[in-house]
C-alpha cells in the first residue's frame, strides 16, 4: 500500500519531533540513548516493533557515523521515504546545534580567565577517565577470539607509534577480515560443507527463511549483539 | 574555502567511524589537528563539552568544532556557518548509507559475513581508542608531544591524581549505577579549579 505524500510528511514531522526529544533529552550518544528511542519508538509511538527495532540498531552499529544520528535516519526512512529520514535527523541534531552554539559562545568570553583555565587543566584529566571507560567499554563488547587481540594490538601499535591514517587502519582491517572470511568459506567448501553449513557455524542458528521484509525475518542476528 | 574543508574532513570522520560516536574521537584528533584548526589540548575540551551537553556525541563535537573553526574565521555569524557545515558533514554519510541500505540492502547489512567484518573492525576501533588514551596520556600528564618527543618530562602530578581519583570514582557502583560522564566532568573540573588554584606547584 502506497501511503500519499501529505500522509508521509505528517509521519515524518511527528518523527523529528520525536527524535528532537530523543536529541534534547539523551546525554551521552548513541548508546546511552538506546533506552529512550525503545520507550518513544516502541512503546509510546509503536512505529516499530521491539525486535524490528534490534535490527535497527544492529545496523545502526556497523554503518559508518553516529548511531544515534543512523538510528533516525533509519527509523525516519522506513516509515516515510526519504524526507522521513531527513527529517528525523534533523530532529535529533536541531538541540544539539542550539546547545553547543550558545555554549561555544559563553566559553569563549571566558577563556582567559585563570581560573576557567584551572578548571579546564581539571577537565582534561577528567576526559582521560572518560577516553578509558570508552577503552573498556568497546573491550567488553568486542568478540574476543585470538584474531580480535591481533586486530586491537595491531591497530594500536600503528596508531600509537606511525603516522599512518586512521582511514587506512579502518580499511586495512575491513580488508583483512573479507579476506579471512572468503579463505575459511573456501576451505568449508573444499571439505565440502555446504553455505548453509557455514552459516549455521557462524550464527549457530539455522538459516532464515526469505521474505520479502528482511528486516522482520533477521531476529538471530541482532540478538548476538550486546546492547547497553 | 575554509568552510568547504569542514565539510568535507567531517564528512570523512563521519564515513570512516564505525562502532559510534566514541570511535570517532581517533579520526577527529588526527584530522582537525592536521588542519591546523584547534590544538590537541582544546580538542580535549571540546570532548569533555560534547560529553556533557544533551544529544549524540558526534553530532556535539563537530558542532562545536564547526562554530570554533567559523567564529576564528569571521566572527558570529561565520561561527553558524561553520557548525551547520562540519554538523551537516559528519551525519551526510549516514544519512546517505543509510537510506541506500533501507531501500536496498537491508538484507546484506544483517548477513552474518558482513556482520562479522563489522565485529572485527571493532576489536580495531578498541585499538584506536586505546592509542588516543596513551596518545592523550602522554600529552595532558606527561606534558610531551607524542612518544617519540625527546624533551623533558614535564610530570603534571595534579592532573595525575585527578585521574587517579576520578578513574576509581568512576568505576565504583553506587544503587547499581556508575557515576555518569556529566558527573565526571564536573567533578574533575572542581578538582582541577581547587588544587590548580590552591596548591603550590
Amino acid at each position: 500500500m502506497k501511503t500519499s505524500i501529505i500522509e508521509k510528511l505528517k509521519i515524518a514531522l511527528r518523527l523529528a519531533v520525536i527524535f528532537f526529544k530523543i536529541g534534547l533529552f539523551s546525554f551521552g550518544g548513541g548508546y546511552a540513548m538506546f533506552s529512550m528511542i525503545e520507550r518513544e519508538i516502541v512503546e509510546k509511538h509503536k512505529f516499530l516493533t521491539h525486535s524490528e527495532l534490534m535490527d535497527v540498531f544492529a545496523i545502526a552499529e556497523s554503518t559508518p557515523g553516529a548511531v544515534a544520528v543512523n538510528i533516525a535516519t533509519f527509523v525516519g526512512t522506513k516509515k516515510a521515504g526519504v524526507i522521513g529520514g531527513v527529517l528525523a535527523t534533523f530532529g535529533l541534531m536541531l538541540p544539539s546545534i542550539v546547545i553547543i552554539m550558545a555554549l561555544s559562545y559563553v566559553i569563549n568570553q571566558f577563556r582567559d580567565n585563570k581560573w576557567v583555565n584551572y578548571l579546564f587543566k581539571g577537565i582534561r584529566a577528567g576526559v582521560l577517565v572518560l577516553i578509558a571507560k570508552a577503552v573498556i567499554s568497546f573491550y567488553r563488547n568486542m568478540r574476543k577470539d585470538w584474531f580480535d587481540f591481533v586486530l586491537l594490538i595491531g591497530a594500536f601499535c600503528i596508531a600509537f607509534l606511525t603516522d599512518v591514517s586512521v582511514i587506512y587502519i579502518i580499511l586495512g582491517t575491513i580488508v583483512i577480515c573479507i579476506f579471512i572470511i572468503l579463505m575459511r568459506n573456501v576451505r568449508m567448501k573444499r571439505i565440502g560443507a555446504t553455505t548453509k553449513d557455514i552459516y549455521v557455524r557462524e550464527t549457530g542458528q539455522p538459516e532464515a527463511t526469505d521474505s520479502d521484509d528482511p528486516v522482520q525475518t533477521n531476529n538471530d542476528t541482532a540478538d548476538k549483539e550486546d546492547v547497553e | 574555502m575554509e568552510f568547504l574543508m569542514l565539510f568535507w574532513v567531517f564528512f570523512q570522520i563521519g564515513l570512516f567511524t564505525i562502532g559510534g560516536g566514541h570511535a570517532m574521537i581517533p579520526l577527529i584528533m588526527e584530522k582537525v589537528v592536521a588542519e591546523g584548526w584547534v590544538s590537541e589540548e582544546v580538542l580535549i575540551d571540546f570532548i569533555a563539552i560534547s560529553e556533557s551537553t544533551p544529544g549524540p556525541f558526534a553530532v556535539n563535537i563537530a558542532t562545536y568544532t564547526g562554530t570554533v573553526v567559523g567564529e576564528a574565521y569571521g566572527g558570529f555569524g561565520y561561527g553558524v556557518l561553520g557548525a551547520l557545515c562540519a554538523t551537516f558533514g559528519v551525519v551526510a554519510p549516514s544519512v546517505i548509507i543509510i537510506v541506500l541500505v533501507v531501500k536496498l540492502f537491508s538484507r546484506f547489512m544483517t548477513k552474518p559475513s558482513v556482520q562479522e567484518v563489522f565485529t572485527g573492525v571493532r576489536s580495531s576501533v578498541a585499538g584506536l581508542l586505546l592509542s588516543v588514551f596513551a596518545t592523550l596520556f602522554i600529552t595532558v600528564i606527561l606534558g610531551l608531544s607524542s612518544v617519540w618527543d625527546k624533551s623533558e618530562v614535564g610530570f603534571d602530578y595534579i592532573g595525575f591524581i585527578i585521574f587517579a581519583v576520578m578513574m576509581v570514582a568512576g568505576n565504583v557502583k553506587i544503587k547499581g549505577k556508575k557515576l555518569h560522564p556529566i558527573a565526571i566532568v564536573l567533578m574533575s573540573a572542581l578538582m582541577g579549579v581547587l588544587m590548580y588554584g590552591f596548591i603550590p606547584s
